[in-house]
């Protein structure tokens, strides 16, 4: 057992049941947050982990204090909880969407960050991973509000982690290229071929390889690691 | 997994050898003169990687111990420090020449082996002076400043058959090499205090970051610069 308490926003799909499910593995007492409406996928996912589940809209400042609060001990954020409506240029983008994307992606990583960072500065030892993203450093078209929020999310890693060093909390983000999950697997076959095109290892991630990432970075060898935003992208463009 | 170590002698590349003999691999430990210490390496190895002769024959040692090599890690690593318009043009070529030629040396001698087997593991190592000026250090940051783009090259020529290759980037760490820059130094609790962790690395530390960019848990991780500096670099 690791003896750590993990939150995982955005939990009960994608990257988030994935890093679950690795904390679960090496022995964390693993929760599962995610919005009351993904209950049902979160609850059974919680239950074949033996971890927990719990509702949480990260955009909100009482549902998150209301959702870390029952997670006694927390040691361990990863914060996963993300929102994206791709495909409208940036001068079309409603300013609603905008909106939702910030708040979900950049205030929600913020708002989970300071939830948890007090029982961590307790126990003089902590370990915060954020999900950044490719997107917040390579211009891509219909991405603006996403770009910009993931770019806020890696602005905010680096500066809590210069917050957090002192009381022995790392804050660190991941940046993955591209995963393969439902909607990857339904770009059309000419997108998905330029975009294979463009990844060293020709292929898109398993959420696991992202997980293991987290992992790493949410374990004692990763000590010494903070402020870091760590590419997982199977060498995308730089080949 | 067996993996030759260069620079294994002391400091960074010590550490990551005994980690890595402590996870189960068989290690090639080489260096340029001393005897590496590290009781559970395989085989001990010496040359320069400077030259072209040393490193084909420690590879040549390196497979024949190993029976076979599935990652190389590169730690072999000089400094010289001082005023920039005081360095000789021999010490900034020195400097240049373990890092950036070893260093491809080193990959020219592991690339053919790795790609026959369509399987291979290359981490070099880079560090924060490869990306933030480093006063004193002008040939030792140029030095690594080339390491990392090599790495990066080399990982995107050599992706798709399956080598990844990493930089890892270590802050400030432990070593003898820092407690001899530390001695020159009339400051040494300026330079610690800009780390926001507030201390230095332990060898150890950095060589936990090495086995984990060289474990199947960083199989998607190509081509990246890890740091681990302790915040150094993000302030």
């Amino acid at each position: 057992m690791s003896g750590h308490t993990a939150l995982v926003t955005g939990g009960a799909q994608g990257i988030g049941a994935a890093v679950a499910r690795r904390l679960a593995r090496r022995g964390d007492e693993v929760w599962l947050a995610d919005l009351e409406a993904k209950r049902p996928a979160g609850e059974d996912l919680a239950g074949s982990l033996g971890a927990g589940f719990v509702a949480i809209d990260v955009s909100e400042h009482s549902s998150v204090d209301q959702a870390v609060k029952g997670c006694e001990g927390l040691d361990v954020l990863v914060n996963c909880a993300g929102v994206t409506i791709p495909g409208e240029p940036v001068d079309e983008v409603p300013a609603e969407h905008w909106n939702t994307q910030i708040a979900v992606n950049l205030t929600g990583t913020w708002l989970c960050l300071r939830a948890a960072a007090g029982s961590m500065r307790a126990r003089g030892w902590g370990r915060i991973v954020n999900l950044a993203s490719g997107l917040a450093t390579r211009g891509m078209p219909g991405s603006a509000a996403y770009a910009a929020s993931k770019a806020g999310v890696t602005g905010l890693t680096r500066a809590a982690a210069a917050d957090l060093a002192p009381h022995g909390i790392t804050v660190n983000g991941v940046s993955p290229g591209y995963v393969d999950t439902p909607m990857t697997r339904d770009f059309p076959e000419a997108l998905r071929a330029a975009r294979l095109g463009e990844i060293g290892m020709g292929r898109f991630a398993d959420p696991d390889e992202i997980a293991a990432v987290v992992e790493f970075l949410s374990s004692d060898d990763a000590g010494y690691v903070t402020g870091e935003v760590i590419d997982v992208t199977g060498g995308f463009r730089i080949c | 997994m067996s993996v030759l170590v260069t620079g294994a002698g002391r400091g960074i590349g010590l550490a990551v050898t005994e980690r890595l003999v402590e996870e189960g691999a068989v290690v090639a430990a080489a260096d340029l003169s001393e005897p590496v210490e590290c009781e559970g390496a395989k085989t001990r190895l010496s040359g320069d990687v400077t030259s072209a002769e040393d490193v084909d024959r420690i590879f040549e040692d390196a497979w024949g111990a190993l029976g076979g090599l599935d990652a190389l890690v590169l730690c072999a690593g000089i400094h010289w420090v001082g005023p920039t318009h005081e360095m000789a043009p021999e010490d900034f070529d020195r400097v240049l020449a373990v890092s950036a030629r070893g260093t491809f040396l080193c990959c020219r001698a592991a690339l053919p082996r790795m790609a026959d087997r369509k399987s291979g593991r290359i981490l070099t190592f880079g560090s924060t002076a490869a990306v933030a000026g480093a006063p004193g250090l002008t040939a030792y940051a140029a030095a690594k400043g080339a390491v990392l783009q090599i790495t990066r090259s080399i990982a995107a020529e050599y992706a798709h058959i399956g080598i990844r290759a990493n930089c890892l980037c270590p802050g400030a760490t432990n070593t003898p090499l820092l407690r001899e820059l530390m001695a020159d130094r009339s400051d040494p609790e300026k330079f610690r205090d800009a780390h926001p962790i507030g201390r230095f690395a332990e060898p150890a530390e950095i060589a936990g970051t090495a086995a984990w960019l060289l474990s199947d848990d960083a199989s998607y991780m190509v081509g990246a610069t890890v740091m681990c500096d302790g915040g150094f670099t993000t302030v």
